[in-house]
């Protein structure tokens, strides 16, 4: 019994001793590592193309709206980057969807008179809006507007129209695995490997946020301004049918929102605000610079009062949400009045003395404004619940823009906005 | 994913109940196998071991593991019971939640035992920050040892095993906007326990 004890005990053991040292030379941790990111693949267009795009389609639903226009008894509002939609406005209590402008490329328009500037990517159209239930192409001025930070060759045959965001999941070679950041950024993998020279391309063409080839159109006079990311273009438009292409004036980076008033140019940029002496239309002069902190801001000017708004976000890479007044009497050294601080704030709109504010998703507030310096204790009323990014006073009805849809409100009394009608919009399932 | 991970929580669930209801009748078990049937439960403590050969930096040669065994034996060559532990790897926290069969051959008082775990390893009770995400895998840990009993109702185990347990971690790189780099880890490592069996 002893004995057989023992031996258990022994063979046990001797198979334990063989175990583990089987065992152990099997015994190797395993790691395979990749690298996921995002790459921008370009998508061309020729411009054979491009230059049939234009269409008049049936009427379709909102899906992402832009610029708002209003031309008489109808609305022209923008589709970001596919064309315009024509909406007969004659009745506000119940507007009609007409048809479907198709410009691929449109982000932005203008109107004089009755000719409506839009741009076609790389190219500006002039349509006739004489009857907006029959609008006709009357130009097209080719080749005027550098999209995607690329200056396009007159006698490319194609051009980069957009960019498409894939994820790419690749291997990553070398020893990176298990090891900690420091080493893979010294290890061959990365600083030879076959993903820095796919990245480093396509990352620095990337248009800068969503919005990175938009323009901004305006007109006064006889000239149209088109504002791309760095420059403005003018127009000779004093034949409507007819523009010609004038000086092309830089004006530095991350320009946003051009407001023309009496014989200036209020040029919103993400890090301060340009006015440019526009008593020659032909060359504007600039004539001062207020530089606030880095963040996005329409402006609107109203008497000798510019009114600006800044907000946080990730295109605009700033932190500060608020309005700000500044008094442009001497236009050469503008000066802060005041700052209130506000929660997200967007577009704005002024009739008289009565601000419109949007707040994004915190709604839309009224202030009265008689009194610049206490707006903060003026306030109207605020429009909670209700997503907006921008307003157009007309009068009595108020063009407002979120999210969902576009809304017409009677402000007849501006303390109690009455809701008119709603055209709904339907984001596009991507 | 979650399935299989549900329906070994509900087991062990199971198990232990049934464990504890059996527990309370059978008072004069031993793990010798003159009782046919009861409650088992087993706690062990140990290394995971592994030879580096890649010289992977920042991976341990040796990584604490403890286990716990919770079952019920139907013959002395078969507990069928659920396991759970954590292994404690340099990358991540890694908690198995297993199907587990033990055994012993002989009915003397040092005999070799036998077991199996296999499972889910969840990462749930790993702690790192909010960017490093991490998932567990598949986990299968045969072993092989000796028990030592030491009364009528407990024993000293010892045993060695291998181990190999899937895991993926995805973190994001410092340099890069909206770059990751994920590792799918295959721990393959000896496993050397000491335990207490009651």
């Amino acid at each position: 019994m002893q004995q057989k004890l023992l031996l258990t005990r022994q063979w046990t053991f001797l198979l334990l001793v063989f175990l583990s040292s089987v065992l152990l030379g099997a015994c190797t941790d395993e790691c395979t590592s990749t690298i996921t990111y995002t790459a921008y693949e370009p998508v061309y267009m020729t411009k054979t193309e491009l230059r049939s795009s234009v269409q008049v389609e049936p009427a379709r639903t909102l899906q992402k709206p832009g610029k708002i226009y209003a031309y008489g008894d109808y609305l022209f509002i923008n589709e970001q980057l596919a064309g315009i939609h024509i909406i007969d406005n004659s009745n506000p209590a119940a507007p009609q969807r007409i048809s479907f402008l198709a410009i691929p490329g449109n982000v932005d328009m203008a109107v004089k008179g009755n000719t409506l500037y839009a741009d076609n990517y790389i190219d500006l159209v002039v349509l006739d809006i004489t009857n907006p239930k029959a609008v006709t192409l009357k130009k097209r001025v080719e080749d005027v507007f550098s999209i995607n930070n690329s200056s396009t060759a007159v006698q490319a045959e194609t051009f980069i129209a957009t960019y498409k965001e894939k994820k790419v999941t690749e291997p990553l070679t070398g020893s990176d695995c298990d090891s900690n950041f420091p080493r893979v950024m010294l290890s061959d993998g990365i600083a030879n490997g076959s993903f820095q020279s796919n990245m480093a391309m396509p990352r620095s063409a990337i248009p800068s946020g969503k919005g990175g080839s938009m323009a901004r159109f305006t007109i006064t006079g006889d000239h149209l301004y088109t504002v791309g990311m760095s420059s403005l273009q003018l127009f000779d438009i004093a034949e409507e049918a007819n523009p010609r292409k004038g000086a092309l004036i830089q004006l530095g980076w991350g320009i946003e929102t051009i407001f023309p008033y009496q014989d200036k140019l209020f040029i919103g940029s993400t890090t301060g605000m340009h006015i440019y002496d526009n008593s020659n239309p032909a060359s504007p002069a600039w004539m001062s610079t207020y530089a606030h902190v880095r963040s996005c801001d329409p402006v609107v000017v109203d008497g000798n009062l510019a009114w600006v708004t800044l907000r946080s976000g990730n295109a605009c890479a700033g932190f500060t949400n608020q309005l700000e007044v500044i008094d442009i009497s001497n236009p050469r050294s503008p000066q802060l009045l005041k700052t209130y601080p506000m929660q997200h704030p967007h577009g704005l709109g002024i009739d008289g003395s009565t601000l419109f504010l949007c707040e994004g998703a915190f709604g839309l507030k009224v202030f009265d404004i008689k009194n610049p310096l206490q707006v903060a204790d003026k306030q109207l009323m605020h429009l909670k619940d209700q997503h907006s990014y921008d307003v157009i006073p007309l009068g009595t009805i108020l063009l407002m823009i979120g999210e969902d849809g576009l809304y017409q409100y009677d402000y007849s009394n501006p303390s109690a906005l009455k809701l008119i009608s709603k055209i709904s919009v339907s984001p596009a399932k991507s | 994913m979650k399935t299989p991970f549900t329906m070994l929580l509900s087991l062990l669930l199971m198990v232990s109940l049934t464990s504890s209801a059996q527990n309370n009748q059978v008072a004069n078990s031993t793990f010798n196998g003159t009782t046919a049937s009861s409650y088992v439960g087993m706690v062990e403590v140990g290394y995971l071991y592994q030879d580096n050969k890649n010289n992977a930096p920042n991976t341990a040669d040796s990584s604490p593991t403890l286990i716990l065994f919770n079952g019920y034996q139907f013959h002395r060559l078969f507990s069928l019971g659920a396991t759970v532990g954590l292994d404690f790897y340099n990358q991540v926290l890694v908690s198995p939640v297993a199907l587990g069969i033990r055994g012993t051959l002989l009915t003397t008082r040092v005999s070799p035992t036998f077991g199996v775990d296999a499972g889910y390893g969840t990462t749930f009770l790993s702690d790192e920050s909010d960017n490093i995400k991490n998932k567990g895998g598949w986990m299968v840990n045969p072993t092989l040892g000796m028990r030592v009993l030491a009364g009528n109702n407990t024993a000293f185990l010892f045993n060695l095993g291998y181990k190999i347990q899937r895991a993926t971690t995805t973190e994001p790189v410092p340099w890069g906007n909206n770059m990751f780099i994920t590792e799918k880890h295959s721990f393959k490592r000896l496993s050397a326990r000491l335990g207490f069996m009651f």
